[in-house]
């Protein structure tokens, strides 16, 4: 279970960096819209109080807490590596997540 | 916040950064080890045994009663730490010599899980030295070595704080790193191991000073308690109520069974688990049991105390429920000490502590690459920042390889040697001078590749030394299922292809920059070379 929390704690960060301009932009992304960027924002916020509610169910409210930070801090490291190194990593979902936002098709 | 207000704080942040951010990066270094102190203590004590299975306290107690009474009757004081989980896999007996007894006392002495008979190992300073290390220095007195952390610490509040101030584009920036960019790539990577791990240095920090709270504000204890040592003493039986311990009576009289002693504190902890049993006077009338819980738990560090006459048996006193402000500092102590963490969350603690690492040595750094174009741009640059540079690099990698050779020396000083532990601790500073003065001789363009590979190849040795100088090396201990001695070889294999990264990365750098730009001595004189390295080429991004 302490996975899922990691898991959603990575996706969330993954999806805050991804409605941020800088990011979209070595990407290659289009931009977004006001309420595009507050929609994906508020769901990755949603991601992260799922993950603080998993560990702290697992963990109780004290170490429950602590973890989520640790799971955190390793999202966010791992998505600015990631975004540094191996940006195909983020890109080819990304890409075609934004091609159907457009509505392109290959 | 007005434009003066900002400058201000940018100020502040970089001085207060940088006149202790050697001695801070020390202490996070030393710090974050002190996270695995008890595995550094089991590889430099390659004599004790693996643990496989829950060594019995029950068995333990009676183990190390026997061997009190064999080694030391006359002793004034007898203590059995019990074994605990992580924090203390092995029962260990000391004990102090009697006011008549010329020994001082010896310990701690580890018995055997199996046999209960003590175990002969080397004598070594091991990870609780190293973490020692990390508040009380060392070659200095511990008042010296806490005030000049303590003024440390205090710096490096004011640096994040400052630094949280400073940092505009916190959120916006909150994912980015670019390498590769020189100057750009230092300040990303100091911004991103900061901001990640920012309540984790909030955190260490603030309960830092907690921790020395009584020796930064001693007028406080003075004006309630008096001046000098009485008024301290009676502060701290005050607030940490610590049971009072009567005189010797001088008639002897046998000790209470401590297997019985520790049962019944069993069935008054509740659930808690026994850490440690102090005798008192062992054999005289008036002998006293403390018997004390463990409070590695959880983060509240609620350690009990139960109190019994070392006679009869009889309990005679139970420590009361902590206050509310003990219960807020020892919150603040626990998770500092980190002694609740599990596996995964000491791992956490482990990222954390070395990212506030990397977030010194990465200011350090930048501090010097931002003078250097200045004082490249005007008159050459200042001699200050030539000796920063060779001191950021003697220190930044120097210490963790010194920190390698003081393992390197756990394994090849002769084990007979008379002040061994102490030893170890000279190597490991002698070897960080000797890094030093490397960093101070060598051309700067080359010295942060050599002093990385000098790492490596002193951390890649390190489990060959192992294998050659005892009989536990790697492939027995993947064998054996003895993880930590296994663990730490592997964790020595991975440092050192860390710094041969470093290494790498920084030989290409000085191949794509011939020359170093630092200001080098020619003659006598100042001379700084044209600048070619490519974070020169590129243009700050907007």
């Amino acid at each position: 279970m302490i996975g899922i929390a990691f898991f959603c704690a990575a996706v969330a960060c993954a999806m805050f960096a991804l409605t941020q301009q800088r990011h979209r932009r070595q990407l290659f992304l289009g931009v977004l819209t006001q309420s595009q960027q507050g929609q994906r924002r508020c769901l990755a916020s949603v991601l992260l109080m799922v993950a603080l509610a998993i560990c702290c169910t697992l963990r109780g409210p004290l170490l429950g807490v602590l973890f989520w930070l640790g799971a955190l801090s390793v999202s966010g490291l791992a998505t600015a590596l990631v975004l540094a190194y191996l940006p195909p990593g983020l890109t080819l979902r990304a890409k075609n997540r934004n091609r159907h936002e457009r509505g392109c098709h290959d | 916040m007005a434009r003066s207000s900002v400058k201000a704080m940018f100020g502040l942040h970089t001085w207060t950064g940088l006149v202790l951010g050697w001695v801070l990066y020390f202490m996070f270094v030393t710090g974050t080890l002190g996270y695995l102190d008890t595995e550094i203590d089991r590889w430099m004590m390659p004599e004790l045994p693996a643990v496989t299975r829950p060594i019995e306290a029950n068995t333990a107690v009676a183990d190390a009663v026997a061997v009190l009474k064999a080694e030391a009757p006359a002793a004034s004081r007898w203590q059995i730490r019990l074994p605990n989980g992580r924090n203390q896999p092995y029962a260990a007996v000391s004990w102090r010599g009697s006011a008549q007894s010329a020994e001082p006392g010896a310990g701690p002495i580890y018995l055997d899980p199996e046999t209960g008979s003590s175990l002969a190992v080397r004598a070594t300073g091991g990870g609780q030295a190293l973490y020692r290390m990390h508040w009380q220095l060392h070659y200095v007195s511990r008042a010296v070595g806490e005030w000049v952390v303590g003024v440390a610490t205090l710096c490096m509040f004011i640096a994040l704080i400052t630094g949280l101030v400073i940092h505009r584009r916190l959120l916006a920036d909150f994912f980015t790193f670019r390498p590769g960019k020189g100057q750009r790539s230092w300040l990303d990577m100091h911004n991103l191991s900061s901001v990640l791990s920012l309540p984790f240095q909030l955190m260490i920090t603030y309960s830092g000073l907690l921790f020395m709270m009584f020796v930064y504000l001693p007028l406080l204890i003075a004006m309630w308690y008096g001046p000098g040592q009485d008024g301290r003493s009676a502060f701290f039986r005050d607030a940490f109520k610590r049971p009072e311990v009567p005189s010797a009576a001088g008639e002897t009289a046998p000790v209470a069974s401590l297997s019985a002693v520790y049962a019944e504190s069993v069935s008054l902890l509740g659930g808690a688990s026994v850490a440690s049993i102090e005798v008192h006077y062992p054999g005289d009338a008036n002998a006293l049991i403390i018997v004390r819980s463990s409070g590695s738990g959880s983060p509240l560090h609620n350690s009990q105390t139960l109190t019994f006459h070392g006679v009869s048996g009889e309990l005679l006193e139970r420590s009361d429920p902590p206050s509310r402000s003990k219960v807020s500092r020892d919150l603040m102590l626990g998770l500092h000490e980190g002694l609740f963490a599990e596996p995964l969350l000491r791992a956490f603690y482990l990222l954390s502590g070395l990212m506030g690492s990397i977030m010194i040595a990465t200011g350090l750094t930048l501090w010097c690459r931002k003078r250097e174009r200045r004082g490249l741009r005007a008159s050459g640059g200042p001699l200050p920042l030539h000796w920063v540079e060779r001191l950021n690099a003697g220190t930044v990698i120097g210490l963790p390889a010194s920190i390698g050779c003081y393992f390197a020396s756990n394994r090849l000083l002769s084990l007979d040697l008379a002040g061994r532990a102490a030893m170890e601790m000279d190597v490991l500073f002698y070897s960080w001078a000797v890094f030093l003065f490397i960093a101070a001789v060598r051309p700067a363009a080359r010295v942060w590749q050599e002093q990385s590979l000098l790492a490596a190849a002193i951390y890649a040795l390190l489990p060959v030394l192992n294998a050659v100088t005892t009989d536990r090396h790697l492939p027995k201990s993947l064998a054996q299922g003895d993880w930590v001695m296994a663990g730490f070889d592997v964790a020595c294999l991975g440092v050192s292809l860390a710094f041969l990264v470093v290494a790498w990365h920084q030989g290409r750098y000085t191949r794509q920059a011939p020359k170093s730009g630092l200001p080098e001595r020619v003659g006598g004189r100042l001379v700084s070379s044209k600048r070619t390295a490519p974070e020169y080429g590129v243009p700050t991004p907007r």
